[in-house]
């Protein structure tokens, strides 16, 4: 008995034919669904064409301004989500709780509209920079999008550094105060310290978004040529989809080497604190100095991201954006009749493709925290490689990769959903990662004892333990999906057309009320979905760890 | 347990649910159209009542996307019909065999001229866009300013900083008025010179919607764009914005084309033979402005008749020819 | 060296009152122990001591200072916390003379009381590691040498060792207690075990609700407890309800017993379970004899319990060093006088019973 006893996981899995399985299906999915695509656009141009890279003025601009941006705009980022974090880490800031909330808002936002209520606020003719402050200023070219990206962006940096930040004891504060520590000398050799990983993991989080963004490049920047737009102008502006597949490629080498060095340095550097038993304590209270300036900049960024919403809102109430305020449904009346089925068929796409995500994900997770058939590495590196790629990447990578046998996916909603499925599995894998790392292996190993097989084990004890990651990775899989434009405007189908889509092609026709009306209906169905789904797959979140 | 059965029941929900709108339906006319999408659902509703078929679009104000999207769709093309959108996105789609040639036989009788449709079939011209100017009433009496009414009056120093043109190394548009500038000068030499002066007053946006937007609210005076696009999208809107042909001004052709290998070639020929008739170029004069093709079609109201602008001798296939140099040269010597 | 007294200190969280009018005095280089259940208020107490919570009302003085206002980092105070609170980026060097940095302690001198504090502690040779690569005693022992390399004047220990297992646990007080008796500093301690308090403290205050229930040696704690919860939370004890009769005699349900004192009225009799000797039989020259009934018996190496019914009432009784033989069946109690200890209040109508009951 003692010999058996002793590992029964090991025989367990091996030749457990349902593990072995999944592990297969896992792979093969991913394999197929992420290296494939991926494959067929790097290998779209002809060698000639990357070796001409040198030659293109624009395109060497366009790599040393997305770099300089990616700098820019990160080091703002993270700086404002650390001070913003930092914050609302502190139990006694007054107002909190709604600042916690409304950082997430910017997640929320569609493309196009943030960068557009941008220019109607803070542009030559803002409402604030002119009308209320009496300013002429210029908002495009690269100080614009720096502000813009900004705001966007900081909420990455909030969700990471928060949860570190959360995650320092407070006794540890107390202790350096002991010691004879004062606030600011605590701050500076406890808390900064313990946050820097996640100060780290966010700056690089951030710096892929930032690369990546072409919402609020593409009307902020002005002329001034970044990779992510640069692609979307070959294609845009051009046609040129092999010239669009070089930029994209140029655009994926910096990413990549970011999201490695993430994976290699940062996240092995996280600091568990090490305690013990004991009562946690409240945090000391923030001392004046701290609190006020802190709430004042809370108030200063929570007014950036609320502008947005305001901007999008009386867009679309009123007659004419940014002219006549004159109030009037009339865009409402244009936005339903043209997408409301539009808005149906994106909740439609947004739910298949985020619990698609979610599965996929999870089992996933489970396969590769096995580590039992040595290709776990590679597996990994496949579920977060999609989030590292561009959507532009995937809308063409999966028309090039699927639109033929043995793949003929064009023409259905099954290559939009299947897309942004995988495009997204990065998000939720990272979540049921760090849920399967809370569970104890005691737990599986009585239930194996017990005499459950490999994927019993998967159904009964971290399918109802995972609940959790599960609905972060739903949820945050549905946002993305029902407000993606990028891969949207490649896979979407005459037959489905989605939300984004219509309010993209609204702008398209100047008629900016109406996608403002319909981006304020999207917004909403947005967020009673992502309620109801915290309803139904959290109501037996009670009593269960969460994390 | 019992939660991971009602996930799966909720999957299996989604894909019921969205299964109903999967697949393409035979019999139906699949339309990529990078018209606005007013003018693209009356047109098809004309079509739909004239022909008895149905029809699909996905409607987008973004050609060059669409004509991405055919390229990559070569494999198996899901559309029928490339409908809009400049001649310049179409003719490369010939060249690299992924448009159908078809000899119309609405041709003969429609009046439509040689320079508005392809030789060999591959597309026909059914619209045609003028580059215009525009500026903002209200911010041109801000700068004291004189209206602008020609190509010069777009380097009078007074607009430094406040004129807005699509870029000619991302937009159709932009290129056709660099092109422009080089056949009214008749020198490319002299047509840069000019450019460097423009471009120490302008700044470019890389789509051409963009500057009609930032003139109608004032964040520029000035700009170039399409005069039809600057009267759907700032006049009509009630912005205070006014529209100048200047002289030496040029034209895009709107085409009209048929994927190779669409799933409904049949349907596909016969939307060609309606897009050369009257009804769809009235439509689209009375609902997108553009200027009809056909000399039996009225110019659109409110625009100056087709007659009374002034066209510079555009040599549509030298700049066609010249495209991948001259954005070069542009990017080398202009910079922006 | 300083002492600390805290004069008439209340803290309240929300609702709650955590700690009510405690006033207490703890001498210049004393170990004084707080005890009590958790939620006793003891930790609360011991914080406003280190200045993390300012008391709502009294006063706290360390050295003759008044120091509510004074912020933690200003008091010469170090604390030991429970679960050690090492700095998880920094090694043990680093976390060790993190005190001395914060006073500007020179380098060469700051190396030199590192290492003489991890040497008291008995620590080498770990300078260099993080914290998570130490096992809990030697975590336990940088916690210990880090709060001493700064020669507070007042030591603090929040349940130093509650995160240890028993047997480091024993030795790890013990060498506490030794090292503040050498370096002849004031410690304040916070623990719920009341074995602990017993083995190390000069003094221990026994708290219960917020309130101080008493403040002795524990000698006095342990033999004369003011009242029925430090007798029942400090040590094992019989309760007996009784009524004095006069000339040290007591009535106790059907028996008379001589007690130490004269009393009156109704008293709570607390008899230690090595207070009461247990006889196979009657002896004759016995003055307090109550025959009773062995119900269940625990063999504890040093001891042997007994629980022993008596009329009714069970009773709980060590012998010690019981060497082969064990009882069984009918015996007698002998309880001699001075060794019974007595309550004035009368705990309750609830007939008394011991505090643990046998494993059957």
């Amino acid at each position: 008995m003692a010999g058996t006893a002793q590992r029964p996981r090991l025989a367990l899995r091996i030749g457990d034919p349902g593990l072995l399985g999944a592990f297969l299906v896992v792979s093969g999915v991913l394999l197929v669904f992420v290296f494939y695509p991926a494959l067929r656009v790097i290998s779209y141009p002809a060698l000639s064409e990357y070796l001409a890279i040198p030659q293109n003025a624009r395109w060497i601009a366009a790599l040393r301004n997305s770099l300089f941006m990616m700098l820019l705009s990160t080091a703002t980022a993270t700086f404002v989500g650390f001070v913003y974090a930092y914050a609302t880490s502190r139990e006694d800031l007054p107002g909190r709780r709604l600042f916690q909330l409304l950082s997430l808002l910017p997640l929320f936002a569609p493309p196009f509209m943030v960068a557009f209520a941008y220019i109607l606020m803070f542009g030559r003719q803002g409402l604030i920079t002119k009308s209320l402050l009496g300013l002429d200023v210029n908002i495009f070219g690269w100080q614009g999008l720096w502000l813009v990206q900004t705001v966007a962006f900081f909420p990455y940096a909030v969700l990471i550094i928060g949860q570190v930040l959360d995650a320092i004891n407070p006794t540890l504060e107390h202790a350096a105060r002991d010691l004879g520590a004062g606030d600011g000398t605590v701050f500076r050799t406890i808390t900064l310290p313990l946050a820097r990983p996640g100060v780290a993991a966010a700056m690089l989080l951030v710096a892929i978004t930032v690369l990546a963004d072409f919402g609020n490049a593409v009307l902020i920047a002005g002329n001034f040529p970044l990779l992510a737009t640069e692609a979307w102008f070959r294609i845009e502006g051009l046609a040129d989809l092999s010239g669009a597949a070089v930029v994209v490629s140029m655009l994926i080498v910096p990413t990549i080497a970011l999201f490695v060095l993430e994976r290699v340095w940062v996240s092995r550097r996280l600091y568990t604190a090490i305690t013990g038993r004991g009562s946690r304590v409240p945090r000391p209270p923030t001392p004046g100095v701290f609190k006020w300036p802190l709430l004042a900049a809370c108030l200063v960024v929570a007014f950036f991201i609320l502008v947005v919403y305001v901007g999008v809102l009386a867009g679309a109430f009123a007659k004419t954006w940014g002219y006549d305020w004159t109030l009037t449904l009339d865009h409402w009346a244009l936005a339903l009749a043209q997408g409301g089925d539009h808005l149906v068929n994106s909740l439609k796409v947004g739910a298949g493709s985020a619990l698609l995500t979610s599965v996929i994900a999870l089992l996933a997770a489970f396969v590769t925290s096995r580590r039992q058939y040595g290709f776990e590495r590679v597996l990994d590196f496949l579920a977060v490689l999609p989030a590292a790629l561009p959507g532009v990447f995937i809308g063409v990578g999966y028309l090039l990769a699927f639109n033929a046998p043995p793949f003929a996916l064009g023409g259905t909603a099954w290559i939009l959903i299947l897309a942004l499925t995988f495009w997204h599995v990065p998000f939720g894998y990272q979540a049921a990662v760090a849920g399967l790392k809370q569970i104890d292996r005691s737990i599986e190993e009585a239930a194996a004892d017990l005499g459950a097989s490999g994927l019993r084990v998967l159904r009964d004890v971290y399918l109802p333990l995972l609940r959790g990651p599960f609905l972060a990775s739903f949820v945050t899989s549905f946002i993305r999906a029902v407000t993606n434009l990028s891969i949207v405007v490649f896979l979407v189908t005459p037959r489905n057309l989605v939300a984004t889509y219509s309010i993209l092609s609204m702008i398209g026709g100047g008629f900016w009320g109406a996608a403002a009306a319909l981006t304020t209906a999207l917004l909403a169905i947005t967020l009673i979905t992502v309620t109801l789904a915290r309803v139904a797959i959290g109501r037996g979140l009670r009593g269960l760890p969460t994390s | 347990m019992r939660r991971s059965v009602a996930i799966a029941c909720c999957v299996i929900l989604a894909i019921t649910a969205l299964s109903g709108v999967v697949g393409a339906q035979a019999n139906r006319v699949v339309i990529y159209s990078a018209l606005d999408s007013t003018v693209t659902s009356e047109v098809l509703k004309a079509f739909e009542r004239a022909s008895g078929l149905r029809t699909e679009a996905l409607t987008l104000a973004a050609a060059g996307t669409l004509s991405t999207r055919i390229q990559a769709e070569r494999a198996r093309p899901q559309a029928d019909i490339f409908l809009g959108g400049s001649a310049d996105f179409h003719a490369p789609l010939a060249k690299q065999g992924l448009l159908q040639a078809y000899r119309s036989p609405a041709l003969s009788g429609s009046g439509i001229a040689r320079e508005f449709y392809d030789p060999d079939g591959f597309w026909y011209g059914w619209y045609i866009g003028a580059l215009a100017i525009m500026y903002n009433r209200n911010q041109l009496a801000g700068r004291g300013g004189r209206a602008p009414a020609s190509w010069d009056d777009l380097i009078n120093p007074a607009f430094r900083g406040s004129v807005v043109l699509p870029s000619p190394v991302t937009t159709g548009g932009g290129f056709i008025f660099v092109a422009t500038q080089i056949f009214r000068f008749g020198n490319e030499d002299r047509a840069f010179a000019y450019l460097k002066q423009l471009a120490d007053n302008a700044t470019f946006t890389p789509t051409a919607p963009a500057g009609i937007t930032l003139v109608s609210r004032g964040e520029a005076t000035v700009g170039m764009n399409w005069g039809h696009d600057i009267r759907s999208q700032a006049v009509n809107q009630g912005f205070p914005v006014d529209i100048v042909f200047p002289a030496d001004t040029a034209t895009e052709i709107g085409a009209v084309s048929i994927i190779k290998g669409g799933p409904n070639p049949d349907g596909a020929r016969r939307f060609v033979d309606f897009m050369l008739s009257r009804t769809p170029q009235d439509i689209n004069g009375k609902f997108g402005l553009r200027y009809p093709t056909r000399p039996d079609v009225p110019s659109p109201l409110g625009m100056p008749p087709l007659s009374s602008l002034r066209f510079v001798r555009y040599d549509r296939q030298w700049a066609i020819d010249n495209q991948a140099r001259l954005r070069e040269k542009w990017q080398r010597e202009i910079g922006k | 060296m300083a002492d600390v007294r805290l004069l008439h200190i209340t803290k309240r969280f929300g609702a709650t009152l955590a700690v009510d009018d405690v006033s207490l005095d703890v001498a210049d280089g004393s170990f004084t122990t707080l005890l009590g259940p958790s939620g006793c208020g003891k930790t609360t107490t011991l914080r406003m001591i280190a200045g993390f919570f300012a008391p709502d009302a009294g006063d706290i003085v360390i050295g003759g200072t008044r120091v509510n206002d004074l912020p933690p980092h200003r008091r010469e105070t170090a604390m030991v916390f429970q679960e050690y609170a090492l700095f998880p980026h920094m090694t043990v060097f680093e976390n060790v003379s993190y005190g001395l940095r914060m006073r500007g302690v020179a380098a060469t001198e700051m190396r030199r009381r590192v290492h003489d504090a991890l040497e008291l502690v008995g620590l080498t040779a770990v300078d260099d590691k993080f914290p998570s690569r130490l096992s809990g005693g030697q975590q336990q022992r940088v916690a210990l040498a880090r709060a001493l390399v700064v020669r507070p004047q007042v030591l603090l220990l929040d349940e130093p060792l509650s995160n240890l297992d028993a047997k480091l646990r024993v030795r790890v007080r013990t060498e506490i207690r030794l090292l503040q008796q050498r370096l002849g500093i004031t410690a304040v301690y916070v623990t719920h075990d009341q074995e602990e308090a017993l083995a190390v403290s000069d003094r221990v205050a026994v708290m219960n609700r917020g309130r101080l229930q008493q403040v002795a040696s524990p000698l006095e704690i342990y033999h004369r407890p003011q009242n029925r919860f430090v007798a029942d939370f400090v040590g094992l004890a019989n309760f007996i309800d009784a009524e004095g009769t006069g000339a040290r005699r007591v009535r106790a349900g059907r028996h008379e017993l001589t007690v130490g004192r004269e009393v009156t009225g109704p008293v709570t009799l607390v008899l230690r379970p090595e207070a009461v000797q247990l006889l196979p039989q009657k002896s004759p020259d016995a003055v307090n004899v109550l025959p009773g009934r062995i119900e269940a018996m625990s063999f504890l190496g040093t001891l042997a319990r007994y629980w022993v019914d008596v009329d009714g009432t069970r009773w709980i009784v060590d012998v010690p060093s019981p060497g082969d033989a064990m009882l069984s069946g009918e015996v007698y109690l002998e309880i001699l006088p001075e060794r019974i200890h007595i309550l004035t209040e009368r705990a309750s109508s609830q007939s008394p019973q011991s505090p643990q009951s046998p494993q059957s």
